[in-house]
Order: C-alpha cells, then sequence, then structure tokens
C-alpha cells in the first residue's frame, strides 16, 4: 500500500509541472501601455537610470537638463544597433563597451560602428514618477 | 493492479497472441556480474536520452525557430511559461549528463573488453551514437539565438570550411550553414537536424545497438 502511494505520490510531483507547462500561460496583464521607471527625485540632472520599458524592453531614461529647476528626460533603448550590447551612459554622451560606439544625448550616433540611433522612447512625467512608453518612430 | 495487469496482458494474448514476445523482453535474468553499479552506465545514457526527448517535445511547444522570435520565444519559456525553467533547465542539464554517461560508458565497455570479438559492431554502432550526440549538442546550441550560440556556431561550422580540398570544404560549409554566414537559415537547419534528422538516426542507431545486446547477452564477467 505504501509502495502504490509512494508510486502515485512520485508520479504527481513529475506531472504536475508537466501539466502546467503544456496548459498556456495568461498573457501578462503587466504589458500596458505605460511603465514607472523612476521617481523623478531618482534621476537629477546629467544623470541616467536603467531600467525595464514596456515589453521588459531594457531603457535609459536620462535627465538632459542642465539645472535642479530644467528637468527634462529621454528615454532610450539601452541595445547597441550595432550588435545588440547595452550601451552605458557617460555624462556627455552613451557609449557602447563592445566596440566602442558612441551616441549622443538624443540617441544619435556620433562615432563607431553602429548603423542606426538608438530607439526613442516616448517618456510622461506623472507627479513625481517617470513613466516610459512605446517606442517613437521615426 | 496485478490481476488488472494480467488481464489486460490476457486479453491481448488471446487475439493477439503477445505473451511469449512480452516476457522474453520484460523477464531477462541479468547475469550476476552485470549487477555492479558501472554495469548501469548504458541504461542511464538511454535514460537521459528519454528525459531529453520528453523535454525536448515540451519545448518546441514553445519555441520558435526564426530569427526575430528565437531568443524572445527562450525567453518566454524561462521566464513566462509554468515550470518553463524547469523544463529548459532539465534539457540543458539532461544533454551535458547525456555526454558524460556516454564516455563513461565508453569507458566500462573500454576496461572489461567488451568491444571485442563477437561485439564489435555493438562498438561501431556506440560511437556512431556517440557522434549523433555530438551532433544534438552542437545544433541545439544555436537554437537560444543569444551571442554565445551565434558566435559558437561561427566559430564551430568555420572548422569544416578547412578541410581540404578548399572547394570541398566550403561546400561542407555552405551545406551546414544554409549560406556564408550564420544566419536564419542556418537556425532553421539546424533546428530540423535537432529536431527530426538526429532523433531518427539516434532511434536506427539505438535500435541497433540493443538488439545486438539482447541477441548476444551482457558480456564481461571475467
Amino acid at each position: 500500500m505504501l509502495n502504490y502511494f509512494a508510486v502515485a505520490l512520485s508520479a504527481l510531483v513529475v506531472a504536475w509541472p508537466l501539466l502546467r507547462f503544456v496548459f498556456p500561460p495568461k498573457k501578462s496583464s503587466t504589458a500596458s501601455d505605460w511603465v514607472q521607471v523612476a521617481s523623478t527625485s531618482e534621476v537629477p540632472p546629467l544623470t541616467a537610470k536603467s531600467s525595464l520599458g514596456t515589453k521588459d524592453q531594457p531603457i535609459l531614461v536620462i535627465n538632459v537638463g542642465t539645472t535642479p529647476e530644467e528637468n527634462k528626460y529621454v528615454a532610450l533603448s539601452k541595445v547597441c544597433t550595432h550588435l545588440a550590447c547595452l550601451v552605458d551612459y557617460k555624462k556627455s554622451d552613451i557609449e557602447c563597451p563592445c566596440h566602442g560606439g558612441k551616441f549622443d544625448l538624443d540617441g544619435g550616433v556620433i562615432s563607431g560602428p553602429p548603423p542606426r540611433p538608438l530607439q526613442k522612447y516616448l517618456v510622461q512625467v506623472r507627479q513625481d514618477k517617470i513613466f516610459v512608453g512605446g517606442p517613437v518612430s521615426g | 493492479m496485478a490481476s488488472y495487469g494480467s488481464k489486460i496482458l490476457k486479453w491481448f494474448d488471446d487475439r493477439y497472441g503477445v505473451k511469449d514476445d512480452w516476457s522474453r523482453q520484460v523477464d531477462q535474468i541479468v547475469p550476476a556480474h552485470a549487477t555492479k553499479w558501472y554495469y548501469c552506465l548504458g541504461g542511464l545514457t538511454f535514460m537521459m536520452i528519454c528525459i531529453e526527448v520528453i523535454s525536448g517535445v515540451l519545448l518546441m511547444f514553445y519555441y520558435k525557430p526564426s530569427v526575430k522570435e528565437a531568443y524572445d520565444s527562450v525567453r518566454f519559456i524561462s521566464t513566462s511559461v509554468p515550470f518553463g525553467w524547469l523544463v529548459r533547465s532539465v534539457h540543458h542539464w539532461g544533454a551535458n549528463l547525456t555526454v558524460i554517461f556516454i564516455l563513461l560508458h565508453m569507458l566500462r565497455i573500454w576496461f572489461t573488453g567488451q568491444y571485442k570479438n563477437p561485439r564489435e559492431l555493438s562498438w561501431v554502432s556506440g560511437v556512431f551514437l556517440l557522434v549523433i550526440v555530438f551532433g544534438f549538442s552542437f545544433t541545439g546550441y544555436l537554437l537560444p539565438w543569444d551571442q554565445l550560440a551565434y558566435w559558437a556556431t561561427t566559430v564551430g561550422s568555420e572548422i569544416t570550411g578547412a578541410v581540404p580540398p578548399a572547394p570541398l570544404g566550403h561546400a561542407i560549409l555552405m551545406l551546414l550553414r544554409g549560406g556564408e554566414t550564420v544566419s536564419g537559415d542556418t537556425l532553421t537547419r539546424f533546428f530540423a537536424i535537432h529536431v527530426a534528422v538526429l532523433p531518427l538516426m539516434v532511434m536506427l542507431f539505438m535500435g541497433a545497438h540493443f538488439a545486438m545486446i539482447r541477441r548476444q547477452g551482457i558480456g564481461g564477467g571475467y
């Protein structure tokens, strides 16, 4: 009797994950149009924060304002347009660690191998929270 | 339980006469010398291949072999599908274990001298199986379509281009990559080899491997 119980239990332990696996997961309800990525206090002028935007795309939120009164936020994809390494913010420009591509704070290519500017994303500030939306076309 | 089993067996036996074939397969007596742990390595390899087949079929439920979707579908399996991380990890580590068990199994055969007459073809078919499993490893490595996969396949397939004479090496390279460089054509090609060509070959050679063992019995013990 105990043997049958042990067999049934181990069968269940194996079958349960497999059964869960084959039933499709719910499409995540968090895939909304806007994602909160930071609060304004986290990104003072001339700093940046790495975060995940909609569909978990890696993005860089940069405050390109020059004085504490003048905050202006830009959201760029962190994915280098050359070979998809993740770029980093470096004070006056954005640099790709893999092959030395450089972008300006608007995503445009300054130098190096990248063939296209970085993808821009929509940014909104609601109260003191920064939200990032979908990609800006063109 | 046992009576249900024998009733079902009797039902089939009454109609198709399966009892002898069944008991010939199931009631095998394992010779005493073959009950040491290192005689299990071949069986363990077979078990690993079964696990790879099951977890691989499950991964195919969600995997999409295209440049646009491959990486995202693998990420989806690992992050969003319930127990997807488990199935993918089992497939990944199972693949590693398969190679390890095969090599240990080979060592056991080598040191007990069982590759010798009359079991030469068991050894030869086993070597084919090892090469087939290497083929699984090589083609499967590309499928996640990340940087590691891309460059490992670029480097690995480049080797075939060095086969002399140069036109032959280049022809093999083109056959493997489906083009001058590793691209989406390589991905679909490797996927087809990984899930269709190699599984058929592994079944064929394992069938032969096992049939020869059944006919000749487990060697060793001297």
